[in-house]
């Protein structure tokens, strides 16, 4: 039986014509269905009707603020929602992904990138990245068993270095916030250990990163987090 | 007039009679240098207010010799008519004064017309502080008395010495003389004195009968009562002359202090520097505390740093109706005369700068001297603040001028920055809207590359505006937060991995280097103009070295390139806003380097550069260590 693997459908929620349009193009071209939408009612309605599988939601709406938007939806709409946001503007992307939004993408954004942040936000909702090894680059970690593989060769990490991969893991491909990184380890309540994180971070690349100067793998967000890139290939 | 609660009749009387004539008044005073009690003083200040207020103009001046001063004025400005209070003197005063002050103007006015007043009879008490001691500041009666008696009694040694060789008559000639040079030194009752001890020791010295007062000769009778006569008077007139003199040399003191005010003040170069040198000479000038007191920003009076005294908040009120209404107030007038100190406005016609309080260190000083003095300092530092004001402005003026020059310079750098790359995109867009072309594939990946960079370009020069627009106007806002180098020129290193991607870039950084409180997104801006410059400037394959170190204090940041280098003669012109190396290079801002320096500094950084000709090129950052813990 074959199944209609249904191409997936992205709304795009932008007030400028000219981002919608560009969306529109290059989804189409990648041989996606693409909806748009100017303000944030209308968004809120299309996603109810045609229950799109990711919303591009920007977070400078004249209706209603991009993030109140973000809150509406996530009251019910369980996919993912891809923030595009202005430049340096970390404050509202960190809120955005406190309040549920996957990932986030400033403007101006080249089509390339957008094509991945979407990429990886299905490849989550299937679940492939939910198995229970990962492998990106040269690097594979077995969640079930705890195992960490470098060029195939097993590497020793700290308990505090482990967790911390695995919740980029976890996201892989996606932004994890501070918070997110500092809740999952330490737990909700723990006060924000920002310089800590950074500790690790730069331990943990040491071991996992071919040149821990020139990071590959763990790539630093500024003012917002961390994300594990998902790499096709072994990196020489 | 004088301190007398009776000069009220006569003021209000003058004030009558020129009214009848539609005539100009005066209140004259003349300051015979002698000291009033504070009562006196509260008197005549009562008197000169009303004087002011019933319309009339003070003038006054400075002598000894009360009527030889009302003369003086009286001429001076035309008067034609004075009027004055007879009072009830003692006969001795009337008689060393050569008569009474009535009677001498009667003689010496002249043309002038007098008017003579009875007032009412001065009781026993008020005429006692007319003719009390009048002691100046520098009387000391007890100290003339001992000089008096010590030189006398060294002529008569003398004398007795010198004895049989003179008459006795001759040496009283002597004696006279004697006393003429003790009246230089002595007060007036230190004179009368000298006459008498000099008189007595010539007559029991030398006068027969010797050692005894009695005197045989009838006619050395004459001889004795001449003395004293001559001696009293020619001490009295040295003593004038004196007094005179003295008075003189005060009011050169005066003037001089003013000259040298005045001096000072138009060669002060800045508004803390003027009122410091103003506090500096009033206070020497007049001994006193003085406050200085301006508007700051929230239109309050604030005393002035520099200030000798210190004030309350109810004399702050006091001043502060000095400065509204610019008219002296305080101690020594009649607008709260209870106040410490005495308060002029600084103020010139047009505006008031602030106001000055003056608390003389001895309360025997002067009221309507010192006032008119001081009114004369607080104009000339209002003169020298005003001249600073306009100073400022002028200088102001100067710099929009300038301002004006550099934003025509930096409007035609900017359209021409702008039209180039928009000039390329339009063409580009506009070509791949011909139809005929779009069958060449590669032309139409060629024409949208076109397209891309120009798109590229255009969006560096407006962000390298946006960066030097913010370090124009002031600090730039930062956004401070705990800045781990490391990982920020990661960051940039991958933004510019395509630029940099024929270089071979080394980046050596200790893990133990601390954090700097910044702005990422600023600092991130100085690594990527830093290194996209060598990426503009050096040919591919050139080596990049990025090198961390800290001490204590700062931690440094250092980009080295083995490429060509800058010549001296460009070197320190690099960091110029607009500046280019090669002129002609295009895509470039010539901003880069200007918004570097802009932003290391503004966070308290500096950065320096060190380049030879065919060695290559090193920029220094520094930048000192963080305190934000996060």
């Amino acid at each position: 039986m074959n199944e209609q693997i249904k191409k997936p459908l992205i709304l795009t929620v932008d007030d400028e014509l000219a981002i919608r349009r560009l969306a529109k193009l290059t989804l189409e071209a990648a041989d996606f269905r693409s909806i748009e939408a100017e303000n944030g009612n209308d968004a809120i309605q299309m996603a109810a009707s045609y229950r799109p599988d990711v919303i591009l939601l920007d977070i400078n709406l004249p209706d209603m603020t991009g993030l109140e938007v973000l809150q509406r939806l996530r009251e019910w709409f369980s996919k993912s929602i891809l923030v595009l946001s202005v430049i340096n503007d970390e404050q509202t992307i960190v809120k955005a992904l406190d309040l549920g939004a996957d990932d986030y993408i400033s403007k101006p954004f080249g089509a390339k990138e957008l094509m991945a942040r979407i990429r990886v936000c299905l490849r989550h909702q299937i679940e492939e990245l939910g198995a229970p090894t990962f492998s990106s680059g040269d690097l594979v970690v077995n969640l079930a068993n705890r195992e960490v593989f470098i060029r195939g060769a097993r590497i020793k990490l700290t308990v505090t270095e482990y967790d911390l991969l695995r919740i980029l893991v976890q996201h892989a491909g996606k932004v994890v916030t501070h918070k997110q990184i500092v809740t999952g380890i330490w737990g909700p309540r723990a006060p924000g250990q920002i310089r800590n994180i950074r500790v690790h971070i730069t331990r943990l690349r040491q071991k996992i990163e071919s040149d821990p100067e020139t990071p590959r793998l763990l790539l630093t967000e500024p003012g917002v987090g961390y994300r594990l890139e998902i790499l096709d290939h072994a990196v020489i | 007039m004088f301190a007398s609660p009776f000069s009220e009749q006569l003021i209000r009387l003058t004030k009558k009679t020129a009214e009848a004539r539609n005539a100009l008044w005066f209140g004259a005073f003349v300051d015979t240098g002698v000291a009033y009690t504070e009562k006196e003083q509260e008197l005549l200040s009562k008197n000169l207010a009303l004087v002011q207020e019933l319309g009339g103009e003070i003038i006054t001046i400075a002598d000894s010799d009360p009527v030889s001063g009302i003369i003086r004025l009286a001429k001076d400005n035309k008067v034609n008519l004075i009027v004055v209070g007879k009072s009830r003197r003692s006969f001795f005063y009337n008689f060393f004064h050569r008569g009474s002050l009535v009677k001498r103007l009667l003689e010496e006015a002249g043309d002038i017309e007098l008017h003579v007043v009875a007032t009412r009879a001065l009781d026993k008490t008020d005429s006692i502080s007319f003719n009390k001691f009048e002691k100046s500041k520098n009387e000391n009666f007890l100290k003339d008395m001992v000089v008096v008696s010590v030189s006398v009694l060294i002529l008569a040694l003398i004398g007795n010495l010198i004895l049989p060789f003179v008459q006795y008559k001759s040496i009283g000639l002597l004696f006279v003389l004697e006393v003429a040079i003790l009246s230089l030194f002595v007060g007036r009752f230190g004179v009368y004195f000298a006459a008498i001890v000099a008189g007595f020791a010539w007559d029991y010295f030398f006068m027969p009968p010797k050692y005894t007062i009695a005197i045989k000769d009838s006619s050395d009778v004459i001889l004795l009562l001449t003395f004293f006569i001559v001696a009293a008077i020619t001490g009295q007139l040295t003593y004038r002359v004196r007094r005179q003199q003295i008075l003189g040399e005060n009011r050169e003191k005066k003037v001089s202090a003013l000259y040298h005010l005045a001096r000072d003040l138009s060669s002060a170069r800045s508004i803390d520097k003027i009122l410091e040198n103003a506090v500096e000479h009033i206070g020497k000038t007049f001994n006193a505390d003085v406050v200085v007191l301006t508007k700051d920003s929230s239109e309050h009076l604030v005393s002035y740093s520099a200030s000798t005294g210190s004030i309350d908040s109810k004399e702050i009120s006091v001043a502060d109706w000095v400065f509204k209404h610019r008219r002296p107030a305080g101690k020594f007038t009649d607008t709260f005369p209870s106040a410490n100190f005495m308060y002029l406005p600084i103020a010139t016609e047009g505006k008031t700068f602030g106001v000055l309080g003056l608390r003389p260190q001895f309360l025997g000083h002067f009221a309507p001297d010192v006032l008119s003095l001081a009114e004369t300092f607080s104009k000339q530092l209002a003169i020298g603040l005003e001249r600073e004001e306009m100073h400022e402005l002028t200088k102001k003026g100067l710099l929009s001028e300038e301002s004006e020059r550099l934003m025509k310079s930096l409007l035609n750098s900017v359209s021409h920055e702008l039209k180039t790359p928009l000039a390329s995109i339009q063409g580009a867009s506009s070509a791949l809207l011909e139809p005929t072309l779009l069958k060449n594939e590669d032309v139409i990946k060629q024409l949208a590359t076109q397209v891309h960079e120009g798109s590229i370009r255009l969006t560096r020069f407006v962000d390298a505006l946006l960066n030097i627009s913010r370090i124009e106007a002031g600090s730039p806002v930062m956004h401070l937060s705990s800045v781990d180098l490391k990982d920020l020129i990661q960051v940039v290193l991958r933004k510019l991995e395509t630029e940099l991607k024929s270089y071979i870039v080394a980046t050596k950084i200790p893990d133990g280097m601390p954090t700097i409180d910044a702005d990422f997104h600023l600092i991130e801006q100085v690594f990527t103009n830093l290194l996209r410059n060598i990426a503009d400037h050096t040919n591919p394959g050139t080596k990049v070295e990025i090198l961390g170190s800290f001490d204590g204090q700062i931690v440094t940041v250092v980009i080295k390139d083995n490429g060509p280098g800058i010549p001296e003669n460009e070197i320190e012109h690099i960091f110029d806003k607009f500046y280019r190396c090669n002129q002609n290079k295009t895509g470039t801002t010539g901003l880069g380097l200007a918004i570097v320096k802009g932003f290391v500094e503004s966070h308290k950084g500096h950065v320096s550069v060190k380049s030879r000709l065919g060695e290559g090129t090193q920029f220094t950052i520094k930048l000192p260590i963080g305190k934000i813990d996060e």
